[in-house]
């Protein structure tokens, strides 16, 4: 009786032992895949970014200029 | 080969869960800042003139009116394009078609380039007008349905982050291609073929960076904390519409002409603010100063496309282009008085406001789509809609050209030449008013049921 006790228990712990390990392992993934997420999202929208700050500098010159040389 | 077409299929760029959806943005903006590159083609008009000459141009050079029919032709067959391969592209998904895009687009720039250097208008032709149009209608429609299918929430703001992007590419392609042309030009060349090089291996890595980061999201898939409202808008359907069905609708045609009238009283004045402002301000403002009017135009245009379309999700989409067009009647009407007091900041400002509500209508229309037909096919309706564009594309600035010459000719004053094209831009925005207040929601008989053939 108490040997068939102890066998559940173990059973019992191991499987929650396992279901821990699982979890963290899941949420370490998960931590993985949202810094992941995060650096393509910085590198992403640093990228579109260039040709459109580049581009809206070369067009605010000319608008300078046509307040500077009209207004 | 066929492994690599296999990354391209809709079935590899399901996102995972937890995927985050600000990434989506950026990867329409690679594919639409570039191809919005057209918008600047016409700093190569002057260059193409003088391949052989140089310095001037020689009698073989192309004359000025050959070379404008390369952009003419690239916008119908953006149009044609959009229209027939927007049905194929809800099946291909997002990256495919953007693959295919870059392919030609910069296809169209190195053909081009060979044009430039065997003196060959029709490689140009076929090059940039029918290659690159093609690409240009594939990258235009690509990212619509996608960003739509993230953002249910915001509609509207999505496409206008995207479209916006088409809005900014002359932004951009125009003083690039000014500084490449500058690097690789010589006594002997205007560098002009060397820059179309240039500028299809560059467009081609940068729409490459978008078609391989794009993601789809699983089917059913919702934003965290987004509950779609149990009763929708009067407008808004939670049903969808096969495309072939949209068509047989009277909505379909009249959101065509909201976007036809639109387009063609803005891309009418569009083509002419340099000359308009010169002429009615005349001795006022240098051609140095109008190219920084119209670089302000742009900045309007971009800017009209992310903030008018951000709000339509809060307004609503049919009075969003109620102010658009009555804005617009007002404001069209008040130019011709602007010019007549001699006020040019009254006239920059109007101006600057029509084309940011020109700018708007593009971005604001795929989301009165997902309005009205559901998103199950906004791609490929809204491929078919744009060849409203290409009709406003010719009739605007045939319009505007045309009724300028003809008072000109009868001897009215040039600074007086606009009053009466302004008048007709306005009538026109009425036309697009009444066929936006006739709009109302799909009839139930055209909603898709599966496996029900109509």
């Amino acid at each position: 009786m108490f040997c068939k006790c102890w066998i559940d228990i173990k059973n019992i712990l191991s499987l929650l032992a396992s279901f821990f390990a699982l979890h963290r392992q899941e949420r370490h993934a998960k931590q993985i895949f949202i810094i992941k997420d995060n650096i393509k999202l910085i590198l992403l929208w640093g990228f579109v970014s260039i040709p459109i700050v580049w581009g809206f500098l070369q067009t605010f010159q000319k608008v300078l200029g046509l307040f500077k040389h009209e207004m | 080969m066929n492994r690599f077409f296999h990354i391209l299929d809709k079935e590899r760029i399901i996102a995972k869960p937890g995927f985050n959806r600000w990434l989506i943005p950026p990867t329409a903006l690679c594919i639409h800042l570039a191809i919005g590159q057209v918008y600047a083609f016409s700093v190569f008009n002057l260059p193409l003139t003088r391949i052989i000459g140089i310095h001037e141009s020689a009698p073989e050079d192309w004359k000025l009116t050959s070379v404008g029919w390369i952009f003419s032709i690239a916008i119908v067959f953006l149009g044609i394009s959009a229209a027939f391969g927007g049905r194929w592209l809800e099946n291909a998904g997002p990256r495919k078609a953007m693959f295919f895009s870059a392919i030609c687009f910069s296809g169209g720039f190195f053909l081009s380039a060979a044009g430039v250097w065997v003196h060959s208008i029709l490689l140009l032709y076929f090059g940039y007008g029918v290659m690159g149009g093609i690409g240009l209608g594939l990258g235009y429609i690509s990212p619509v349905s996608t960003l739509i299918k993230w953002f249910p929430d915001r509609p509207g703001m999505a496409t206008g982050m995207a479209i916006m992007g088409f809005g900014g590419g002359a932004m951009v392609g125009s003083p690039l291609a000014v500084l490449l042309m500058e690097c690789f030009s010589s006594e002997t060349s205007m560098g002009v073929g060397m820059t179309f090089l240039a500028m299809g291996i560059m467009y081609f890595f940068f729409m490459l960076v978008g078609a391989f980061n794009v993601r789809i999201p699983p089917e059913g898939w919702l934003p965290a904390g987004y509950n779609p409202p149990v009763k929708p808008k009067k407008l808004v359907t939670d049903k969808d519409v096969h495309v072939d069905q949209a068509m047989k609708t009277p909505q379909f045609y009249l959101l065509w002409g909201v976007l036809c009238f639109n387009v063609t009283a803005g891309i009418g004045v569009l083509g002419q603010a340099s000359v308009m402002c010169q002429e009615m301000f005349h001795g006022h403002i240098a051609p140095l100063a109008a190219s920084g009017f119209v670089g302000l135009l742009s900045v309007a245009n971009m800017l009209g496309r992310f903030l008018w379309s951000g709000a339509s999700d809060y307004l609503g989409r049919k009075t969003t282009y109620s102010i658009y067009f009555i804005l617009g009647v007002l404001l069209y009407s008040f130019i011709p008085f602007a010019g007549w007091i001699g006020n040019i900041v009254l006239f920059i400002i109007s101006y600057a406001i029509i084309m940011s509500m020109y700018g708007g209508g593009f971005a604001t229309i795929p989301a009165y789509l997902k309005d009205i037909f559901g998103s199950m096919h906004v791609g490929a309706i809204h491929g078919r809609l744009l060849t409203a564009w290409s009709v406003a594309g010719i009739i605007g600035p045939v319009l505007v050209n045309y009724l300028r010459q003809y008072q000109i000719d009868h001897g009215m004053p040039k600074a007086s030449a606009y009053t009466i094209t302004m008048y007709i831009m306005a009538g026109l925005l009425l036309c697009g008013l009444a066929c936006n207040l006739c709009i109302k929601p799909v009839h139930k008989k055209h909603h898709y049921l599966p496996g029900v053939k109509k």
